[in-house]
């Protein structure tokens, strides 16, 4: 493999590549926060399946979660760190550079 | 297709979803009360014009804003780049505004409004077209002399509004339906 290639490859995020937690990245790069019932709204993922990919991005400390009551409601508020940003910038490089 | 372009169309469609948007009828609501009134004052008591614009379009715009930003909150999402740019389009046409009314230029006031929410309604929300296009119609009218009356005007523009509203809450129904 082309050493160019190899190197692209490498900027790639492997926690990224599962299609739900890049579109959960992208998407707070959009908006400072944004809701779990908002995410399920998008993204049209069961409870479970959302709550574990937002659990992996958590764990990486690429997203934070902040909990709050409207009314009687608890709402989860999710915001990408700066640590998430990088890595989405870095992956989204690496998927540039390969598509050129 | 591959597996990664399939992907990658998967999160266009995500993003595109979580912007498209119709607008907030209260808002509509809102500009087709302010409007009328003000023009209803310019028929009645045109000395009170200047002061109203000055006080209902910041205090408008401000409204505006908290709205938008409630419903978002509502909707479960915060922070939108997108209200950026509706504050840039709406505070440089209310800037274009207030140089009409200070250089006394009024009748250019339906023209900037026009183009404003023609503009608007290409890059914002498509439905801000039809008060946009009601404006430049509004202008012509008075242009040939077709009509005279402030408060026609006035109830002309509200209702384009109210028309704008409607279309909103029904779309954004329609949206809700789907997903």
């Amino acid at each position: 493999m082309d050493e160019n290639i190899q190197s692209e490859y490498q900027k790639l995020d492997r926690l990224l590549e599962h299609r739900s937690r890049f579109a959960i990245c992208a998407l707070l790069k959009r908006y400072d926060k944004m809701a779990f019932s908002r995410f399920k709204q998008l993204l049209k993922e069961t409870d479970g399946n959302l709550g574990a990919q937002l659990r992996k991005l958590e764990d990486a400390a690429y997203i934070v979660v902040e909990k709050e009551f409207q009314g009687r409601k608890p709402v989860s508020w999710y915001q990408l760190t700066e640590q998430g940003r990088a890595a989405l910038r870095s992956h989204l490089e690496g998927l540039e550079a390969l598509a050129s | 297709m591959s597996h990664r372009d399939e992907n990658l169309a998967y999160i266009k469609k995500v993003l595109e979803d979580s912007a498209s948007f119709n607008g907030y009828p209260a808002i509509y609501a809102l500009w087709g009360c302010i409007v009328f009134i003000g023009y209803a004052i310019a028929e009645f008591q045109f000395s009170w014009s200047t002061m109203y614009w000055l006080v209902s379009a910041p205090v408008g715009m401000v409204i505006s804003a908290w709205i938008g930003m409630r419903s978002d909150k509502k909707l479960g999402q915060q922070g939108s780049k997108a209200g950026d740019k509706y504050l840039y389009h709406f505070g440089l046409m209310v800037a274009f505004i207030f140089i009409a009314v200070f250089t006394q230029e009024y009748r250019s006031i339906l023209l900037v409004i026009g183009l404003g929410y023609c503009l608007a309604g290409l890059h914002l929300e498509r439905l801000m077209l039809v008060v946009g296009i009601l404006s430049v119609l509004l202008y012509l009218a008075i242009h040939m002399g077709w009509v005279n009356s402030n408060l026609l005007v006035g109830a002309v523009f509200a209702i384009g509004f109210f028309a704008a509203a409607w279309g909103s809450a029904k779309l954004n129904a329609e949206s809700a339906e789907q997903a």
